[in-house]
């Protein structure tokens, strides 16, 4: 098992280089520099001003050169500064990843918290009212989108109630509009992922035979049906984390949340290309992560999965 | 079944504690009417309002974005100032107008007496000579240096690779800067040529005093609140990025000003920022034309509204250099044959069409309201395209017209099809790309598309900014190829004229032949509506603001607000 996750980590070094590489080329490839973005509007900064500026921050330069200068300052743990505001990549980073992270977790535990048991009632409870309740909830929280949910949040919570506030991140409660909205999304789906797994575990072999041995109930959903039905919940919950955590750019967006969702959108229209590996790299780093976790979950859910080859 | 039916009525106990909640609190919130009556300004006032988005950057000599000089001049002041009524140059921290040598190229700035920072130590002339010369700096790599080349040298400097130049070489064009010094007090500037809208360079934010003992510290956090330290009426006390910044009253002003503070917020979508100002949580607030229909149903809103003019002429180009713009027929054509009255009332709802006047927009220094050259007429119009070269030849159909893709650029664009479909029996193809990319195609003569739709918005409110900095042919912010020498020397005749009647009267015919030749089509001039709070007092709104009220902080303030 130890070696096995040394091995998945170590794997990490060439997968982030080849993330590295696509999105680096990717991002070079669309037309346009930094310093076009930034004159993007109804005015434009001179030509002569933009090909200045171009050519002192090295943008100009032949895209696999600049890529080897960019591994070259990575290797040394330099991530470039943003072209936009000059700012440190790491320090940007640094700074809007933590509310991100806070964030998304917030709201991932709400919807386990929710998700789980409500998925679980409504397949024990097949075809009952709560049921049809659960599976109501969990199609009105995927088609809904959230924006429209958040627009309608802040005009009964924050204007008409005035019970919360809905703008920034500066007491906890004003985590509670953004935490509970972003964690619609994936408690409906959760919910449905949780019935669903549960529903087929149940009919499974097994259950018959704990429950033919004469096993308490209790022990045959706890023990048996739940455990298993853990597994897919498992690889969802797994790659949804990290989704969560870096930020969601339409919630951030509308409690104007400080964070990192943002700077996704903002730095590939801003065509910031050192803020765009540094947000891609991290991304792709704690995908990783998350996937390795759930590989290893995997192992102490279900022991015939073997991960130590 | 017991946790079971225990969970769901726990659920139900939460919306049920939640109605009721907000059934308790509804009833005095809903009611937040404020009196609005006139009162006494608040000593200790403070406002709210919303700066929109993050700006990039703060920092006067790089900065060249409206966002971002709206944080900068709260913080600092420069030697001339604009007169918030006329827009014309006024002293800020200089004494009185310069005095200008005999051959009009030197220009002399007195400082006003007992300057300071907000820290308490004393603004001298050398402070100013910082900020200038970091704006020419090709290390600094400002965006708006360009403004200042007509300091002799700041060209020649400026344009040097700071990179491949040898110190010795950058420090030897540096040396010949046309700037300088005399005791604490004075400051003169030497000018490549005549240049009677120099006073007007003079007020803007290149020029501010940024100090060096304040850039060496800071490096490149120097425009962080502990090293930010301006003369102006404000200073920043906080900066939270991407969610707010606080700015306080700096008592070292020379004048204090009422409010207190100002807190600007960062909120980047309309319909939350427009939440926050019912819920009394901004005290001004941009409208947008989706919020129009609110605002306009509602009394209380509708008393609020203030419509201000802009400083940007937006317009069709056309690439004059290609078939079948070469030809000024059919340009004018074109141009003659879209109903821009019809536009802001059916599709753009704010704004101001552009049926009178030319290039410069209301409200600004030059602005023509006789110039009716391109005024929509079909008949005349297609009279036009009947007798152009390119009547009835293919190079006609299917022109495309690219634009910077977003809705509101697609309907804007379609509209215009539609026009010229009907008026003019022309169709237009629209081409979409993104917007990053559209700026790269319209920055080179090369990739200039056939037409487009771009806009101009001053630097600085003279005529000198908008004809010959956009249409002289050497401009390279010319994106429409328009090359004209009677054009050309007309608006160089009136850059040095130091006559204000008869430069204007120069600056005027000029601009006139620019709508006669048709070299873009104006389309309409920018405009903002915005809320502002009764109690929000003592704006002049101009139509240079990057801020509300920006010329003349300190008569800010509010009144009680209960």
């Amino acid at each position: 098992m130890l070696k096995y996750t040394i091995r998945r980590l170590l794997l990490l070094i060439p997968t982030m280089f080849f993330v590295a590489v696509i999105v680096f080329f990717l991002a070079h490839a669309a037309p346009g520099s930094p310093f076009d973005a930034k004159s993007v509007g109804d005015k434009q900064l001179p030509t002569a001003t933009i090909e200045r500026l171009e050519n002192l921050y090295g943008v100009n330069k032949p895209v696999p050169e600049q890529f080897m200068l960019y591994l070259g300052n990575v290797a040394r743990f330099d991530f470039g500064n943003s072209f936009r505001s000059g700012r440190a990549v790491s320090e940007i980073i640094g700074e809007e990843f933590p509310v991100s992270a806070q964030l998304g977790v917030q709201a991932l535990l709400l919807a386990l918290a929710l998700s789980l048991p409500l998925g679980m009632v409504s397949a024990l409870r097949q075809n009952t009212a709560v049921d049809y309740g659960s599976l109501f909830f969990a199609t009105v929280g995927t088609t809904i989108p959230s924006f429209v949910i958040a627009i309608f949040a802040i005009y009964f919570f924050g204007v008409t109630f005035h019970l919360l506030p809905f703008v920034g991140w500066s007491t906890p409660l004003h985590w509670v509009l953004p935490t509970v909205i972003l964690s619609l999304g994936p408690m409906a789906f959760l919910t449905r992922i949780t019935r669903a797994s549960m529903l087929e575990a149940i009919r499974q072999d097994y259950v018959r035979t704990a429950r033919a041995k004469g096993l308490r109930e209790q022990v045959v959903i706890v023990a048996h049906v739940m455990k298993n039905a853990l597994i897919p919940i498992a690889t969802i919950v797994g790659p949804a984390t990290a989704g969560l955590i870096t930020g969601s750019i339409i919630i951030e967006g509308i409690f104007s949340v400080p964070g990192m969702g943002r700077e996704f959108l903002r730095s590939i229209l801003g065509r910031d290309y050192p803020l765009i590996m540094g947000v891609f790299l991290l991304y792709a780093f704690l995908i990783s992560i998350a996937n390795l976790s759930v590989d290893l979950v995997y192992g102490l859910l279900d022991p015939r999965i073997k991960v130590s080859k | 079944m017991r946790r079971r039916s225990g969970l769901w009525s726990l659920l139900a106990l939460f919306v049920i504690a939640g109605l009721i909640a907000a059934a308790c609190t509804g009833a005095p919130g809903t009611t937040t009417q404020p009196s609005g009556a006139a009162g006494d300004i608040d000593p200790n006032g403070e406002v709210t309002t919303n700066a929109g988005s993050e700006p990039d950057t703060i920092d006067p000599q790089k900065e060249s974005f409206v966002n971002e000089v709206a944080q900068t001049m709260m913080v600092f002041e420069a030697l001339m100032a604009f007169d918030p009524k006329t827009l014309k140059p006024v002293p800020g921290a200089a004494k009185e107008a310069p005095k200008l040598s005999s051959d009009g190229l030197t220009y002399t700035y007195t400082l006003r007496d007992g300057l300071k920072y907000s820290d308490g130590s004393p603004v001298t002339a050398k402070d100013f000579q910082f900020g200038f010369t970091r704006t020419c700096d090709p290390a600094v790599a400002g965006e708006y240096a360009f403004t200042a080349y007509i300091i002799v040298g700041c060209e020649a400097w400026n344009t040097m690779d700071p990179k491949k130049a040898t110190k010795a070489e950058l420090d030897a064009a540096k040396a010949k800067l046309g700037m300088k010094v005399n005791g604490d007090k004075e400051i003169s500037f030497t000018l490549t040529e005549k240049a009677p809208y120099f006073n007007s360079i003079a007020a803007l934010w290149v020029g501010v005093p940024s100090r060096e003992s304040d850039v060496t510290k800071g490096g490149d956090k120097w425009t962080e609140p502990a090293t930010f330290i301006g003369n102006g009426p404000f200073k920043l006390t906080e900066w939270k990025h991407n969610e707010k910044m606080v700015y306080e009253r700096n008592d070292n002003y020379r004048t204090k000003t009422q409010l207190k503070k100002w807190t600007k917020v960062m909120i980047n979508e309309s319909a939350v920022a427009f939440a926050a100002y019912r819920n009394n949580e901004l005290d001004a607030v941009g409208i947008g034309a989706e919020q129009l229909r609110t605002v306009e149903g509602d009394a209380d809103l509708k008393a609020q509204t203030i419509d201000v003019g802009g400083s940007c002429t937006i317009y069709v180009g056309f690439n004059n250099a290609k078939a079948p713009f070469d030809d000024q027929k059919v340009r004018m054509a074109f141009a003659k044959s879209f109903d821009r009255l019809a536009y802001i009332n059916d599709v753009a709802k704010i704004g101001k069409a552009a049926t009178e006047g030319g290039f410069i927009p209301p409200g600004m220094p030059g602005y023509d309201k006789d110039d009716t050259a391109q005024k929509f007429d079909p008949a005349a119009a297609k009279q036009l395209l009947a007798q152009s070269k390119y009547a009835n030849t293919d190079t006609l159909k299917n022109l495309k017209f690219t634009y910077a893709a977003s809705a509101a650029n697609k309907t804007r664009i379609e509209w215009l099809q539609q026009q010229w479909q009907t008026n003019l029996g022309v169709t237009v193809a629209p081409d979409p790309v993104d917007a990053t990319t559209y700026t790269s195609l319209v920055k080179k003569p090369e990739t200039t598309p056939l037409m487009f739709r771009l806009g101009w918005c001053a630097d600085y409110p003279d005529q000198q900014d908008w004809l010959t900095t956009v249409f002289h042919s050497s401009s390279t912010v010319t994106h429409v190829g328009y090359k004209s020498a009677t054009f050309d020397a007309a608006v160089r005749k009136a850059d040095a004229d130091p006559n204000p009647e008869s430069r204007d009267k120069t600056y005027q015919d000029a601009s006139r032949q620019l709508s006669n030749d048709a070299a873009a089509a104006w389309w309409y001039y920018s405009a903002t509506k915005y809320l502002r709070k009764p109690w929000f007092k003592g704006i002049t709104d101009t139509v240079m603001d990057f801020e509300y009220g920006i010329f003349n902080l300190t008569a800010i303030g509010v009144t009680k607000k209960k």
